[in-house]
């Protein structure tokens, strides 16, 4: 069974967000509503000043604490392995965006932080968030995949875009954007990240690209000791060191 | 013997006979004035602006409404819990309060379910998607379990008292049951929290017993307050359990939240655990100083001495001390688990928030349904109703 | 900011084309009409079945950039909804940087014109609403054309001016020069490269001859000293610098980096050593690791040549006979070391450039032992008073390491042979625009004056000379892709020359220049056109990309390029019928790919239906390169055949010797000049040397403005998508703020997140403090791009703008603006909520 992963190569990675841009337009998120966030860090003093930055998808845990979580069951891992939110049942508890340990999960129904609200610039008839002229095709939506312009009052996440990997050959083991026959079926920011730092393949076919790096370059995850385990590896390489920190705190009182 | 005919003799289901004493009456006057008020303003808001109305967002996704729904559910489990000192365990000592506690805890229970359908995002899906999710692993949807359970108890626990079957076949059976529910559902609650790991300021396994604890403490705080505002008659027979034994056990169930809210402050101060910064930073905010001053500090002193727990005016202000800083200490713990991002980076800092006017406004709406609802119970339902002494068998 | 197509290199490029035989077989292709190109499907991942039959692909290039990248525009429905890189194009090879996904958001841009408008209200001001009325474009080309015709009948056609920024192409900026002609005006060509990167461009040129950007040949170098280019955020072709980092930081060996730069960037951050230098003092440290560089021997022998006994004398402090040295491809050598280098040691550069003389001697080190190696540098150290000689001790840099023209260094840009025109323009020059090139009207904005005789351009200077009436006064100006009254330096002055002005607008956009215009000629967006773009120097092999409209134009807007055809067909005279003739500009691309038809490319591109098709047409490889010392020709299969010094000379070392000039002969030239505006001794005119820069402000603090990575030179600043990301550093969500040290800030008693008041002594601004313990305690940091008062509801009213507090000097060589060379004061505003 195909079990997909992403890993991120940080040493490759320039921090420049067009993971950021190119999942917000294949999925048509509103502003701020950052499924694929690149996070940035500044720590130290002149002249020794530290900036790291670290690009954040979904991790699409193998123990997603979202699924255990969700007392409608809205949020599911598929047989493919990808984490998704079923928006047909979500009841907007955001208990999952509670229980993730890595911020992923947004709820449109918050105060634009960029103002005028699009929203209401581009309005939505009936029970969809808003209705842009950029929209996914009709045909490409699904909400029960959580795909597409989202319902009021759910929650919304990265889907490794779903809509493109479920449609993937049978048998595909690693998704390289760079073959113009896999590249209509690799996520947005995998196909667009300009230095190459992101693979995507099955982390259940010992031979894929993705489970080569991760023995080879030795490949860590995020927050290892929640328990996810998540299906984002992070090359860290010579490349500054993945944040522990959540945030990074200056003394104990901020 | 004769008074088993008198117990079972059949009273009105509601006294709608009588005219509202003044208490209950301004209770349901201010109630209905609160709630009208309060959920006018939040359905025209959520029309309007949906839940973008609340300051909540998605890195401060759960806010005061949360906050006040937890004040409500754990006060009701805690005057269920009161109940069930008579009920439960026969002290009878409590038996004049134990049919108004049942009553206090359903309306609470309302009032609290009340805000939650205004906070969650589609409140009617809810009705059928947790059923038919049936995610046992998740403490959310147990609590859902429980808290229909412990509505249906008490309501069944209701109606057996009010048509006066203290008595009857399995009551004492139902009662035993209503109080288990009455301590896992809270207990749950305190899971939903506790439970989070990932939320270091959250995560621990004495969430269950604090949030048990604090309900208990908020519903004697809500006994006393209520019954102090009841009209000298209806006080007179028991004073000695509102005169004495409440403001005591208050007194001292108050201690025990003193003593593990400072080992939870002394606890979470200490520790250089990522996220446990956020418990530093409320040192500084205006709801810490109101929970520890307002809700703890000012309580135990009003109530510190057996004279000052005989001053009626003392313990009522007491409870009130109380149960305000209770609300704000729920909304302050609510913040403190996510007030530490969770990988938004630098520039995010540390996650701000205090509630819109419209979330505000879920205050009158609630208050004002627990106070429309316990006014017309005062009014209608017999209230402060016992057990014949006789029907007892010794 | 780019230049004009290189037309210089296009003529070189024919030639050599043809004495190589590398001219391929003509193939004929059905003509057909242009429309129909638009609605082919023609792209390759039709084939796939991810992308459904009715999802449409197009061709097109981002105009998000200079870097003109190709771009696949994915449209269903008749809406745009996606836009990756196109992997036929080899500048994005599929990928795109954070601007090139935004370009559906330019497209559906709510507060977009509609359409042609005129004033109605004659007062103009910031906050006066010009009353816009819709018209017509038949009423709308009427009026403007009225105008023009009535200055050709006066006799004051100069007095029109075409104000141009990024307008690629034959079909846009390319048509701007034959109008001039035509109609009679110097104006018609003013670019906006004097406050984009003319002082790179011009310190290259005085020492190699080529007035131009370099190509790189990134992923075959070893080591890169890099000094203020935000390689990773705002250097172009910015997309493709990015695949090259993923390349060269992974390859063997890997390329090591060095950053020297005035604030901590990503560039600096992802590097292998970052620098924080003193602004302004760049150069001070390329002539120091120039001096370590041969007093340790470490020069490339076989392209700077060697002491005739081959022992190397250069010890710091002393002086050598010229003869001493043979010098190979460079010139001056030994009379520059005597002159200047021989003093700059790595000490005497730490008190300049606040750098450790250890670091100074470790970067020089590494680059001198580097193979191959090459130095970059662009804006950051030549926006300052000193810009050339910054500039030119940095390039001189790559003379030493060799890395002219060589693998794993840098080289120029190659012309597309594309088809001429066939109406001559000359052809139709009138009496009443002879006339007019017979009066020989200075340039409005005073380029080849006796105050610029190596200015490019001065659009910076349009208002003085305006407002002075020296040289006289504008009648009319048309705007295209340029937005001076919010980008240039004290750019408020243009608020007051634009008064009297007859302001001609043709963005999409409500610009603010559009709220000082007269007339709105609204131009397609980038998705809705079509354009040819020769690319902006890459890898020096000629890449010419086309657009391809996407959608039908949502608006009732004109491409630019027929606007100005159009406006010509109304011109009385012969300038009239040149363009009646030209008819619109599908005819202008149909000449131009003729010249595919002789040189397909090696995608198979031969017409115009195949360039749409493929969106690019490119020749691999660059033509010249040079082996060891030796210039070497592409044969058709190597670099084999052998150059001669002429040859170079013509080709790719175009100074008089023929030579990398360490003294500038050219510069020489104008020793006067530079001696009065800079104050060099004149015999010391030709050198790299140390020239501190002139600070304006009466400030104790350096402000530095640079480009964000979702701003620059971008369209983003009425897109909530990217205001809700502007990252890092000193960007901040959703606003900007000042970068600047907890020490300087506690000093002015400035909290983080307190409003500050920066000023210059022409203004001041009000911006919230970011405490950056990263930063250098003498600068502050604050990025241009938010401050607009116009251009839509999400732009308007999001923060300061700095270039309205930056007092208007310039680089008196190059005149590209010096926008560093500020000192500002900050203070706390007082009262904060």
């Amino acid at each position: 069974m195909t079990r997909w992963g992403m890993v991120i190569d940080l040493e490759k990675c320039t921090g420049c967000q067009a993971c950021t841009t190119a999942c917000q337009m294949e999925n048509a998120r509103l502003p701020g509503e950052m499924w694929q966030d690149v996070l940035f860090y500044s720590e130290g003093e002149y002249p020794s000043g530290k900036l790291s930055w670290l690009p954040r998808p979904c991790m699409h845990c193998e123990n997603p604490s979202c699924v255990a979580v969700c007392p409608t069951r809205a949020t599911y891992k598929t047989e493919d392995g990808v984490v998704l939110i079923d928006w047909e049942r979500c009841i907007g508890c955001k208990y999952c965006m509670i229980a993730c340990p890595y911020g992923v999960r947004f709820y449109a129904e918050e105060k634009q932080k960029t103002q005028p609200d699009i929203r209401k610039v581009f309005p939505a008839k009936g029970d969809k968030v808003w209705d842009p002229p950029y929209k996914m095709p009709e045909h490409m939506q699904n909400p029960k995949w959580g795909v597409g312009i989202q319902p009021k009052n759910v929650v919304s996440k990265c889907t490794f875009c779903y809509h493109r990997v479920s449609q993937a050959p049978k048998g595909t083991v690693d998704l390289n954007p760079d073959d113009p026959k896999l590249r209509p079926y690799t996520p947005a920011c995998v196909v667009t990240c300009a230095p190459s730092a992101r693979y995507f393949g099955d982390l259940d076919n010992p031979s894929s690209e993705v489970r080569q790096l991760i023995a080879t370059k030795r490949g860590t995850r995020l927050l290892d000791q929640t328990g996810n385990r998540p299906q984002v590896y992070y090359l860290a390489g010579e490349a500054p060191a993945i944040p522990e920190t959540r945030s990074v705190r200056s003394g104990r009182k901020a | 013997m004769t008074a088993t005919a008198m117990d079972r003799s059949p009273a009105p289901l509601l006294a709608y006979d009588a005219k509202p004493d003044p208490i209950s009456a301004l209770l349901m006057l201010l109630g209905a004035a609160g709630a009208g008020l309060g959920l006018a303003f939040v359905f025209y808001a959520l029309l309007v602006d949906g839940h973008a109305a609340f300051n909540t967002s998605s890195d401060m996704a759960w806010g005061s409404p949360i906050a006040f729904y937890l004040f409500f559910l754990l006060t009701s489990s805690g005057l269920s819990i009161v109940a069930s000192l008579d009920t439960v365990f026969g002290l009878r000592v409590f038996h004049p309060v134990a049919k108004r506690c049942v009553w206090m805890s359903i309306v609470a229970l309302v009032a609290g379910f009340s805000v939650l359908a205004l906070e969650i995002g589609r409140p009617f899906r809810m009705l059928w998607a947790l059923p038919v999710g049936m995610q046992f692993h998740s403490p959310m949807w147990w609590m859902g379990v429980f808290y229909s359970l412990d509505l249906a108890l008490l309501c069944a626990k209701f109606w057996l008292m009010h048509t006066r079957r203290w008595h009857a076949p399995g009551t004492h059976g139902l009662s035993v049951l209503s109080f288990v529910i009455s301590i896992l559902a809270p207990g749950t609650l305190g899971l939903v929290f506790g439970m989070m790991a990932m939320r270091p300021a959250w995560y621990s396994p004495i969430m269950p017993m604090y949030f048990i604890l604090t309900g208990f403490v908020g519903a004697l705080a809500f006994v006393l307050f209520f019954t102090a505002v009841l009209p000298n008659q209806r006080r007179k027979p028991n004073e000695a359990l509102f005169d004495v034994l409440l403001p005591r056990l208050f007194f001292v169930s108050l201690l025990a939240v003193i003593g593990m809210r400072f080992g939870q402050i002394v606890t979470t101060l200490w520790s250089n655990y990522e996220g446990m910064e956020a418990h530093w930073l409320s040192l500084d905010s205006a709801l810490f100083k109101i929970e520890i001053l307002v809700g703890l500090a000012l309580p135990a002193l009003l109530t510190a001495t057996n004279g000052m727990r005989a001053n009626r005016a003392l313990v009522m202000l007491a409870g009130f001390a109380y149960l305000i800083g209770n609300f704000f200490g729920r909304l302050e713990l609510l913040i403190n688990g996510q007030k530490v991002p969770l990988f938004k980076g630098y520039w995010a800092g540390y996650v701000d928030y205090w509630p819109s006017l419209t979330e505000w406004m879920l205050v009158p709406a609630g208050i004002g349904i627990y106070l429309f609802l316990y006014g017309a119970g005062e009014w209608l339902l017999r209230l402060a109703e016992a057990e014949p002494r006789q029907g007892r068998t010794s | 900011m780019s230049g004009l197509p290189l037309t210089s290199d296009r003529r070189d490029f024919l030639k050599s084309a043809a004495a190589t035989g590398t001219v391929g077989a003509t193939v004929g292709a059905t003509v057909g009409a242009i429309g129909e190109i638009a609605s082919s499907d023609a792209a390759p991942a039709l084939a796939q079945p991810a992308v459904r039959p009715e999802t449409k692909v197009t061709k097109n290039i981002c105009h998000q950039c200079p870097a003109r990248c190709g771009i696949d525009v994915y449209t269903t429905d008749g809406k745009v909804h996606a836009i990756y890189g196109s992997l036929d194009d080899p500048i994005a090879n599929g990928k795109l940087c954070p601007k090139g996904h935004l370009g559906a958001y330019v497209l559906y841009d709510p507060d977009r014109f509609v359409g042609p408008m005129k004033r109605t209200n004659p007062r103009k001001g910031r906050d006066v609403d010009p009353g816009w009325q819709r018209i017509s474009w038949d009423e709308a080309l009427g009026i403007a054309a009225a105008r023009l015709n009535a200055l050709r009948a006066k006799g004051e056609q100069h007095r029109l001016a075409i104000v141009a920024g990024r307008g690629w192409g034959s079909t846009d900026a390319g048509l701007t020069d034959n109008f001039g002609k035509l109609f009679g005006t110097p104006n018609a060509s003013l670019g906006h490269s004097s406050m984009c990167a003319d002082a790179s461009k011009r310190a290259k040129h005085l020492m190699d001859g080529n007035y131009s950007y370099n190509s790189y040949d990134y992923r075959n170098t070893n080591y890169l000293l890099n000094f203020g280019a935000a390689f990773l955020e705002a250097y172009r072709p910015y997309n493709n610098n990015l695949q090259v980092w993923g390349h060269i930081r992974t390859k063997a060996p890997k390329t090591k980096v060095t950053v020297v730069d005035v604030r901590v960037t990503p560039t600096g951050a992802a590097a292998d050593r970052l620098l924080l230098i003193k602004p302004g003092t760049d150069g001070a440290m390329a002539l120091a690791v120039a001096h370590e560089i041969l007093i340790n021997g470490w020069w490339e022998r076989k392209f700077v040549g060697d002491f005739t006994d081959g022992v190397n004398r250069f010890k710091s402090g002393e002086t050598l006979d010229a003869a001493s040295f043979a010098e190979r491809w460079t010139k001056g050598l030994i009379e520059w070391w005597n002159a200047e280098l021989k003093d700059r040691t790595p000490e005497w550069a730490a008190t300049i450039t606040t750098i450790p003389a250890k670091d100074i001697r470790a970067v020089a080190r590494e680059l001198g032992t580097t193979r191959p190696a090459m130095v970059i540098f662009e804006r950051g150290p030549t926006t300052h008073t000193n810009a050339i000689y910054n500039g030119m001790a940095i390039h001189a840099l790559n003379a030493f390491v060799g890395a002219m023209y060589a693998v794993g260094g840098m080289a120029s840009q190659m012309g597309v042979p594309y088809g001429a025109l066939p109406w001559k323009a000359d052809d139709y020059v009138d009496d009443a625009a002879k006339a007019a090139a017979d009066r020989k009207m200075e340039r409005i904005d005073r380029v080849k004056s006796a105050d610029g005789p190596l200015w490019s351009n001065n659009i910076q200077g349009i208002p003085d000379s305006h407002l002075s009436g020296r040289p006289y006064k504008l009648d009319t100006a048309i705007f295209y892709s340029t937005n001076p009254i919010f980008s240039t330096p004290d750019c408020t002055r243009w608020e007051k020359a634009l008064q009297d002005i007859f302001v001609i607008e043709t963005s999409p956009f409500p610009s603010e220049t559009a709220v000082f215009a007269d007339l709105i000629l609204p131009d397609h967006t980038y998705l809705e056109r079509w354009q040819d773009a020769p690319t902006y120097p890459f890898e020096g092999y000629p890449i010419t990309s086309l657009r391809v409209p996407a959608v039908k134009p949502i608006h009732d807007t004109k491409h630019f390029g027929d606007t100005l055809i159009e406006l010509g067909k109304r011109i009385e005279g012969r300038m009239g019928e040149y363009y009646r003739q030209v008819g619109n500009i599908e005819n202008v691309l149909r000449a131009i790919a003729k010249g595919f038809e002789k040189n397909p490319g090696d995608n198979g591109v031969n017409s115009l239906e195949s360039w749409a098709a493929k969106g690019v047409w490119y020749k691999k490889p660059y033509f010249w390169r040079q082996i060891g010392g030796e210039f070497f020709e592409w044969d058709g299969s190597d670099y084999r055949k052998p150059m001669s010094a002429e040859e170079v000379k013509r080709r790719l070392l175009r100074t008089d010797s023929g030579k990398f000039e360490f003294r500038s002969s050219y510069l020489e030239r104008y020793a006067d000049f530079v001696n009065a505006k800079l104050g060099v001794a004149k015999e010391r005119v030709g050198f790299p040397q140390w020239l501190a820069p002139r600070y304006a402000g009466k400030g104790d603090l350096f402000l530095v403005t640079p480009k964000t990575p979702l701003h620059a030179e971008g369209r983003s600043a009425n897109i909530p998508q990217a205001i809700s990301i502007y990252q890092p550093v000193s960007g901040g969500r959703n606003e900007m703020f000042l970068e600047i040290h907890p020490r300087t800030a506690a000093a002015r008693r400035i909290k983080n997140g307190e409003q500050v008041r920066v000023a210059t002594d022409i203004g001041g601004i009000t911006v919230r403090a970011h405490l950056t313990p990263a930063a250098r305690p003498d600068t502050v940091v604050l990025p241009f791009g938010f401050g607009h008062w116009a251009h839509g509801r999400w732009a308007k009213g999001r923060g300061q703008n700095p270039t309205e507090i930056i007092p208007n000097i310039s680089d008196p060589i190059s005149n590209l603006t010096s926008n560093y060379s500020v000192l500002v004061t900050v203070e706390r505003v007082a009262n904060q909520a």
